[in-house]
């Protein structure tokens, strides 16, 4: 068996998603996607050099950074919304230099 | 008491003296004068002492392993500066006891004036250049902060400023003549670097003893750079009579004589000396002739006499030069107390205030006199004899330029001497001011001076005998032999014409009154000094503005055009840069992919 072509699918997909979506949400879910491919990657190598319980610790704290990550993007997400109530990437234009 | 010890001890009792002034001034304000004057006494008690260590071996110590070994120079040459320098300035301290009674800061007059005579004997017994040239800065800035004791009076400080400044243009010559010598002898041993100088090559030759003459013209004020001498003169009265007119401005003389046998094997520089000394003792006797402020009459004199002894130096008198130090100090060192007693008492410096106070202040009077005889050069005066050894040394050098320039000096400086005595002693009374004659803490160094100048010239016979035996070159005489060449020579006859003309110009002045409406452009160049000060003030003021435009370019130019540079280089990055940021979400993630493929690509590859 061989998981490389899926985790590379999930990457791509990821990519994809943060490029083209124009709501936030779906970018975050496009960042999910990225790092699920991130951990699936982990575990396969592990599982390929024979030395899972290794790789398996790495993808929790993975996992629980991830977590962290989800929270503060929804966070701000939840703060733009409440200013701008809107979702949209077009209305977060402040940073044009 | 260890006799090697005996010149240390001259040295270091008066830098003692110095340095517990201060902390003495702390205790017992009012017991710096007498303190100061005892450790004046114990100097001069030593030096006596040091009278019979003449030629001997002296103590010597090494500083720096290798490359500085000091000691002291114990030949008849260098012991005569110190003892000038200890016993005059042991009478100064003790005429300062009534000449700056009412001063303010009187601790740091007396600390400084040790110090001065501390560094004078340093200076003329070192026995090599190195702490010579040391203790010759040491008087440079002892001058400069006595001239500018009353530093209240802006005139007062920057003469202290230019005389420190003038000075340092030929130090500069002088350090760099030292580093040279070192540089080709490996040594800064006085007597080892004259002794191998003539195994230097002759241009490098050349350049030293300029170095050298650079540095006496400077200390001794000849003649390009004589003007910090006339305005020293607003240093206090003492002062200007130990320092610039019996000690300081001797060290230039003492070098040259030092170095004479340097000097000698380039003989184009000795000519030079002769035209600096004579020209510079003319410049010297005129200005003096027409000049209204005692003090500047006196320092200008002062210039005219050390020109006759570089002169002297010039033609190969060495001793001559000596023997006219000793004179002059003692002399002038009389004429300038004497001056300063007249001064305290009418508060003025213009001669033309003064007159009649012969009949007022008889000892002040009576001893001036004796000295502007001396210092004219009559018949039996120290002043005399020393001139027309001179002047004979002229003769057989056979130098005529220079000595007639130096005969028509000798004319001038019998002229204003009398002119001087008259105008302040004799004559009319031209105030009204209270005088009375000064205390006796200054009319008795004055007498033992006016006596020194009657009969310090029987010392000649010691004086050759000691220079003879410690290895310099005179002819020995004794005080009957010298009256009796002196008498007989060509030279009394040249001393005698000019005196007798000076005194006749003196007698008809009057008479030659007409001169001034023929021939005003003269009188006027002369009472500015023939415009030396102008000149220089001119070219310090060029090189001021010069070096200040200089400053201002780079300043303004170079430094701001760095810094703006720099700001509008990063304003104009940034504006190009700006562009970058579309503040769109979208293009920042494509940022970061391009980003991350890069650094992937880079760790594959």
């Amino acid at each position: 068996m061989n998981l490389w072509p899926f985790v590379f699918a999930l990457f791509a997909l990821g990519i994809f998603c943060l490029l083209t979506r124009r709501n936030l949400i779906k970018i975050l879910i496009g960042l999910e996607l990225l790092s699920k491919g991130a951990t699936l990657a982990l575990i396969w190598s592990g599982i390929l050099r024979n030395s899972l319980s290794y790789t398996q610790s790495l993808a929790v704290i993975a996992i629980a950074i991830e977590v962290m990550v989800v929270a503060v993007f929804l966070a701000l997400v939840y703060a733009f919304h409440e200013k701008s109530s809107s979702l949209d990437t077009d209305d977060m234009r402040r940073l044009k230099g | 008491m260890n006799k090697e010890m005996i010149p240390l001890l001259l040295l270091i009792v008066p830098l003692a003296g110095a340095a517990l002034v201060p902390l003495l001034n702390f205790f017992a304000s009012r017991a710096v004068p007498l303190f100061s004057v005892f450790v004046g006494l114990v100097t001069a008690v030593i030096g006596f002492f040091l009278l019979g260590q003449i030629g001997a071996q002296a103590a010597s110590f090494e500083w720096l392993p290798g490359v500085l070994k000091t000691g002291f120079q114990l030949d008849t040459l260098s012991v005569v500066p110190a003892l000038i320098a200890t016993w005059i300035g042991f009478l100064v301290l003790i005429y300062s006891l009534g000449y700056m009674k009412h001063e303010e800061n009187l601790s740091r007059y007396y600390s400084l004036t040790l110090l001065f005579i501390a560094s004078m004997i340093g200076m003329s017994l070192a026995d090599n250049f190195l702490s010579l040239f040391f203790f010759w800065e040491v008087m440079g800035v002892c001058s400069y902060a006595l001239i500018g004791f009353f530093y209240k009076d802006p005139k007062a400080a920057s003469a202290g400023v230019k005389a420190f400044l003038t000075t340092r243009i030929g130090d500069i010559g002088l350090l760099a003549a030292i580093l040279t010598i070192y540089a080709f002898t490996g040594t800064f041993s006085i007597s080892q670097g004259l002794a191998e100088g003539s195994k230097i090559a002759l241009p490098l030759l050349n350049f030293i003893a300029f170095g050298f003459i650079l540095g006496a013209v400077g200390k001794s004020a000849q003649l390009p750079l004589h003007v910090w001498l006339p305005d020293a003169m607003e240093a206090p009265t003492t002062i200007s009579a130990l320092i610039h007119a019996a000690t300081m401005v001797n060290a230039g003389v003492y070098l040259l004589a030092r170095v004479y046998p340097l000097l000698s094997l380039v003989p184009s520089w000795l000519v030079v000396i002769q035209w600096i000394g004579a020209l510079t003792a003319l410049l010297g006797s005129l200005l003096a002739a027409f000049h209204n402020d005692l003090k500047r009459i006196l320092a200008y004199s002062t210039i005219s006499q050390l020109g006759y002894m570089v002169f002297a130096v010039g033609v190969g008198g060495v001793f001559a030069s000596q023997f006219h130090l000793f004179s002059h100090a003692i002399f002038k060192a009389l004429l300038f107390l004497c001056a300063g007693a007249v001064i305290h008492e009418l508060k003025t410096r213009d001669i033309r205030e003064m007159g009649g106070l012969q009949k007022f202040m008889p000892v002040t009077g009576t001893t001036f006199l004796i000295g502007a005889l001396a210092l004219m050069g009559l018949p039996v005066l120290n002043g005399f004899f020393s001139k027309d050894m001179i002047l004979e040394e002229g003769l057989i050098a056979g130098s005529w330029g220079p000595l007639i320039v130096a005969a028509l000096a000798a004319l001038l400086t019998a002229y204003y001497s009398l002119r001087t005595t008259a105008v302040v002693f004799w004559g009319k009374r031209r105030t009204s001011a209270h005088v009375k004659e000064a205390p006796v803490v200054m009319t008795g160094p004055l007498t033992l001076l006016a006596l020194g100048s009657l009969v310090s010239w029987v010392l000649v016979g010691p004086l050759t005998t000691s220079w003879i035996r410690t290895g310099l070159e005179a002819p020995h005489i004794d005080w009957l032999e010298l009256l009796r060449e002196t008498f007989s020579s060509t030279a009394f006859l040249i001393t005698v014409c000019v005196i007798v003309l000076g005194f006749l110009i003196f007698y008809y002045r009057r008479n030659l009154g007409w001169l001034k409406g023929k021939i005003p452009a003269f009188f006027k160049a002369v009472s500015v000094g023939l415009g030396f000060d102008i000149l220089y003030g001119w070219l310090s003021q060029q090189i001021y503005a010069t070096s200040n435009l200089l400053s201002t370019f780079f300043e303004e130019k170079v430094m701001e055009g760095i810094n703006r540079a720099t700001g509008e280089g990063s304003v104009a990055l940034s504006i190009s840069s700006r562009k970058m940021q579309t503040g769109d979400l979208h293009w920042n993630l494509l940022y970061i992919v391009v980003a991350l493929l890069i650094i992937l690509g880079l760790i594959l590859w």
